[in-house]
């Protein structure tokens, strides 16, 4: 594909038995890049990162590391390292002799080895670890040691499978912001493996989202997030409220939808995307922190307008959820709006008409679903 | 409720009595200045000295030791490359038949066996040599290494380490030899332990197996009992006990080791 491009993978497939679990998985990763695999468990993204790694190979497809097919090339002789989920440390081996081990399969000198171990443990802060055993370690301290064996042999890729999975919300974030400026600075290409949306969002450079052995969307946290392209992928990443909708008519550039049967509203197209056919069903997805709510009459200029009902508002400190009835003949399908943590949003009358709007850009047509 | 606590107490003794004190009495009378085992007649040690002054049985000894020795190696090496075989590989044909021929000399009555083994090696035209006797206490004792080897692989398997020795350059065989079997080495050593105990006070297989001129411990001790229970049994019998408890605190001492847990 591109010129920097560093690893190109695909299209794998793969079944284990008679159950798919890739289906055409392409992807390619740029030199320096963070690329996040994001799905929820059972997708695929650890199968692809297995087969990238070597451990598993792919019943169609290959894999291509600086321009050399890999797909038949041993584990051991590719020149990708993993931080495995559960760390994988070896217990009988000091915290050196682990950060050593790859350098001296690789027939490293014993004098160089000296050099970088410390090396590697300056990078992920646990200088002065060299002697310590594995067992006396904390859990983050293990995931630092980990880190540092895999990238002490300088791998051309770094794939890391869930690696702050087993460690608390505090430190999480932490090692999130870390391992960004880690990977930054090494200028080594991260393929990431998660299934939290933040994470990827927080670190990626780019986010491949899989369901179902496909990867549905590639792009930027932003394009992502921003426009999100099928209605998998405006759920997973950060919530949607999806409806239907129908194509009433369309000009380049804009498309007039019927939504649920009772509203219609103009909704503007990117002008490269082709606008589905007249009459053709839809589905249409709604950032919830875009639905802003009125208690009174007053709507400023350009956004679409919905009467609507008040149903329930939860307090959860930093936001506000709010739920609302837009649609008279669907009233049991409640569209969910975000407001501000002001506590002031929360009202304690239920029931109570309000007036519900959007601005016609952040409407999204999404694509059909594979399945 | 202290009606209780005493009957459970009563309980317990009586059930410790009914094991241990068969045991206590041997060792009682292995002191015992009297030919027999009826009277005390005051403390001796020379039942003891008698024992090892016995050049048979001595000899006994040793081919029991050596016998025990060789059988716990040979059961060491195949349990462990069985249970790599079970453990690394995804599920293959007749995988639930091959765990279970493999736990048959668990459950077989021994004289089954026995007799198995000796019609085999007979028919085979195999001398009743100490390799063939090593070889068939080798066969009872796998079971034991199995068990203990495949519970550590297992656990070591979960950990993904030999994907990650692979992954950071290891061959299949640099894997195995770095990272798997010292992890494994514990509990080989464990299961060789037990097997060792198994063939050393194997009385039936050895019974049948052993040829001319192989005599091990227990037969020597049964054709010993032949005249009756003498002190110098009392005193044999004392010895293999020592002997077993040191065992089991090694065996102990090697099985239970928390801080070489692969998993965390």
């Amino acid at each position: 594909m591109s010129e920097d491009a560093l690893l190109e993978v695909g299209p794998l497939n793969k079944a284990f038995g008679t159950s798919p679990v890739l289906r055409d998985v392409s992807l390619t990763v740029r030199k320096g890049e963070f690329m996040t695999l994001l799905g929820p468990s059972g997708c695929g993204k650890t199968t692809t990162l297995r087969i990238i790694a070597g451990f598993e190979t792919p019943d169609g497809g290959r894999v291509r590391l600086s321009g050399v097919d890999v797909t038949d090339v041993p584990a051991y002789d590719r020149d990708v390292h993993t931080v495995f989920q559960h760390y994988a440390l070896f217990p009988h081996l000091s915290v050196a002799d682990n950060i050593a081990f790859g350098m001296r399969m690789d027939k490293v000198p014993e004098a160089e080895i000296k050099k970088r171990v410390p090396e590697a443990l300056a990078m992920v802060k646990l200088a002065g670890f060299e002697t310590r055993r594995i067992q006396s370690l904390s859990g983050g301290q293990m995931q630092r040691i980990a880190l540092a064996r895999a990238i002490a042999g300088r791998p051309a890729v770094l794939l890391l499978d869930e690696p702050l999975g087993a460690l608390d919300l505090k430190l999480r974030k932490e090692m999130q912001l870390e391992l960004k400026n880690l990977q930054k600075r090494l200028g080594i290409a991260f393929i990431y493996v998660t299934h939290d949306q933040e994470e990827a969002m927080t670190m990626s450079d780019r986010i491949a989202v899989f369901n179902q052995g496909r990867i549905e969307q590639i792009g930027t946290p932003g394009e992502i997030y921003e426009t999100p392209k099928t209605s998998f992928v405006a759920d997973f990443i950060g919530g949607a409220n999806i409806f239907s909708a129908k194509v009433l008519r369309g000009e380049p550039g804009r498309a007039h939808l019927l939504l649920e049967d009772e509203h219609e509203l103009d909704v503007p197209l990117d002008p490269n995307e082709s606008l589905p056919g007249i009459g053709a069903r839809v589905k249409v997805a709604i950032r919830p922190e875009r639905v802003k709510v009125f208690y009174k009459d007053e709507l400023p200029f350009g956004l679409i307008r919905f009467d609507a009902i008040l149903k329930d508002t939860v307090f959860l400190g930093d936001a506000c959820q709010i739920y609302l009835q837009m649609f008279k003949k669907h009233p049991e399908r409640l569209t969910i709006a975000w407001a501000g943590g002001d506590r002031y949003a929360v009202h304690d009358d239920m029931d109570v008409p309000v007036i519900a709007a959007v601005q016609p850009d952040d409407v999204y047509i999404l694509e059909p679903d594979y399945v | 409720m202290s009606a209780k606590r005493r009957g459970m107490g009563i309980y317990c003794a009586s059930l410790f009595g009914f094991l241990y004190l068969p045991l206590v009495v041997m060792i009682i009378f292995s002191f015992n200045d009297a030919r027999r085992n009826v009277v005390w007649r005051g403390f001796t040690l020379k039942w003891y000295k008698a024992l090892f002054q016995d050049a048979e049985l001595m000899s006994a000894m040793l081919t029991s030791l050596e016998l025990a020795l060789a059988a716990a190696g040979i059961a060491a090496v195949l349990g462990m490359l069985a249970s790599y075989a079970m453990v690394k590989h995804k599920p293959f044909r007749a995988r639930g038949a091959y765990d279970a021929l493999l736990n048959v000399p668990l459950m077989m009555p021994e004289v089954a066996l026995g007799v198995g083994i000796l019609t085999f090696l007979v028919r085979a035209g195999y001398e009743l040599d100490f390799m063939a006797l090593a070889s068939s206490h080798a066969l009872i004792c796998l079971p034991y290494t199995v068990a203990a080897v495949r519970a550590r692989l297992i656990s070591l398997q979960e950990s993904s380490l030999e994907d990650a020795a692979m992954d950071l350059g290891a061959t299949e065989w640099q894997a195995f030899v770095k990272v798997t079997l010292p992890l494994a080495m514990p509990a080989i050593i464990s299961g060789a332990l037990l097997s060792f105990t198994v063939s050393f006070q194997d009385f039936v297989t050895s019974f049948f197996v052993a040829g001319i001129g192989i005599v091990t411990m227990p037969i020597k001790i049964y054709s010993m009992m032949k005249f009756g229970v003498t002190p110098e049994i009392n005193a044999l019998s004392v010895c293999l006990l020592v002997a077993t408890f040191i065992l089991i605190g090694f065996n102990a001492a090697f099985a239970v080791r928390p801080d070489e847990g692969a998993r965390h």
